[in-house]
């Protein structure tokens, strides 16, 4: 990822930022400009940190900058106004269950080319009943 | 395994390719070529969110159903009017959405159909004849065009082995960004 797109990202990437649009109260994340052609009025709202697993996938063969951490769990969580695409972590992929509740930390995601700059974000962890 | 559950099989090689298509208009093409004239009769294209999990459903896409339905509405073509397809089909579950998602099967029930035989040459609705995105794959900027080939190969009867019997309306659907954004063409000859 581009340093340009990590510091034009910190919005949503480190306080989860997303958007409500004014006239239909449908929230958007990552936030988005227009929600049809007409409603261009938004506010800004944050997500709840905690939610459940809707769905996920143990992925195997990585992108570059993943390659070591496979296997690893991602998956599509639902936090209630808005779903998130994120890492699931701190758990076995093998014991991760739709419907499990989750909690979003601040993580590191990546290091970013030959420099190695690194990239935050959000990851789920499983939160312990 | 790749992703679970799609193995090595389920997901298109990204390759090295090339494709081309000469267009003209109608009249003009009939006086250039002896060749069987292929004319687009109806084409779609519609977008979706980026983010699959800003999508109602995972397994349905919006943009290959508007898409789809666009083109056959210019063509006017009905869905049974269709002799054969070629779908974007980047990893296996692909070829299933968009299929459901184009309304050629109910949601739920094009896996089956495909593992029945239904899409297979000698089938109902013959699909990615060409072989594919995974068997032929996937050189990203010149797949869509090869589905367009391929649909003119067939219409023209020169496809040799692939060839589906009295092939003479074929749709072709490409999408990327997981189905962000969907086009269809209807080829049909004259």
């Amino acid at each position: 990822m581009f340093s340009s797109r990590i510091w034009r990202e910190k919005p949503q990437r480190y306080r989860l930022e997303a958007n409500k649009c004014k006239k239909t109260g449908k929230v958007f994340f990552p936030p988005r400009l227009a929600n049809g052609l007409q409603n261009r009025e938004f506010e800004k709202v944050y997500l709840p940190r905690e939610g459940t697993v809707v769905t996920f996938t143990v992925i195997h063969v990585a992108p570059g900058p993943f390659t070591d951490e496979v296997p690893y769990a991602v998956g599509i969580v639902d936090l209630g106004p808005a779903k998130i695409t994120c890492q699931i972590v701190d758990i076995s992929p093998e014991e991760i269950k739709t419907g499990m509740k989750v909690r979003l930390e601040f993580r590191c995601i990546q290091k970013n080319g030959a420099g190695g700059v690194l990239s935050y974000g959000y990851k789920a962890v499983p939160v312990c009943e | 395994m790749v992703a679970d559950p799609l193995r090595l099989f389920d997901c298109s090689p990204v390759t090295d390719g090339a494709a081309a298509v000469i267009l003209c208009p109608l009249e003009k093409a009939k006086s250039l070529t002896k060749k069987r004239i292929v004319k687009v009769a109806g084409t779609g294209h519609a977008t979706d969110s980026i983010a699959l999990h800003s999508r109602e459903k995972i397994t349905f896409y919006n943009s290959a159903a508007k898409s789809a339905a666009q083109a056959l509405e210019m063509a006017g073509k009905k869905r049974e009017d269709i002799h054969f397809a070629e779908v974007h089909d980047c990893f296996s579950i692909a070829e299933i959405c968009v299929l459901e998602s184009m309304g050629f099967y109910e949601e739920g029930k094009a896996g089956k159909a495909i593992a029945a035989g239904e899409t297979q040459l000698t089938g109902k609705l013959p699909v990615n004849t060409s072989g594919g995105l995974k068997s032929k794959g996937h050189p990203v900027g010149a797949t869509g065009v090869a589905q367009i080939v391929e649909l003119v190969e067939q219409i023209r009867g020169e496809a040799g082995e692939r060839q589906v019997k009295d092939a003479n309306i074929g749709l072709a659907q490409n999408m990327g960004g997981t189905a962000a954004s969907s086009i269809v063409h209807i080829l049909e000859g004259c």
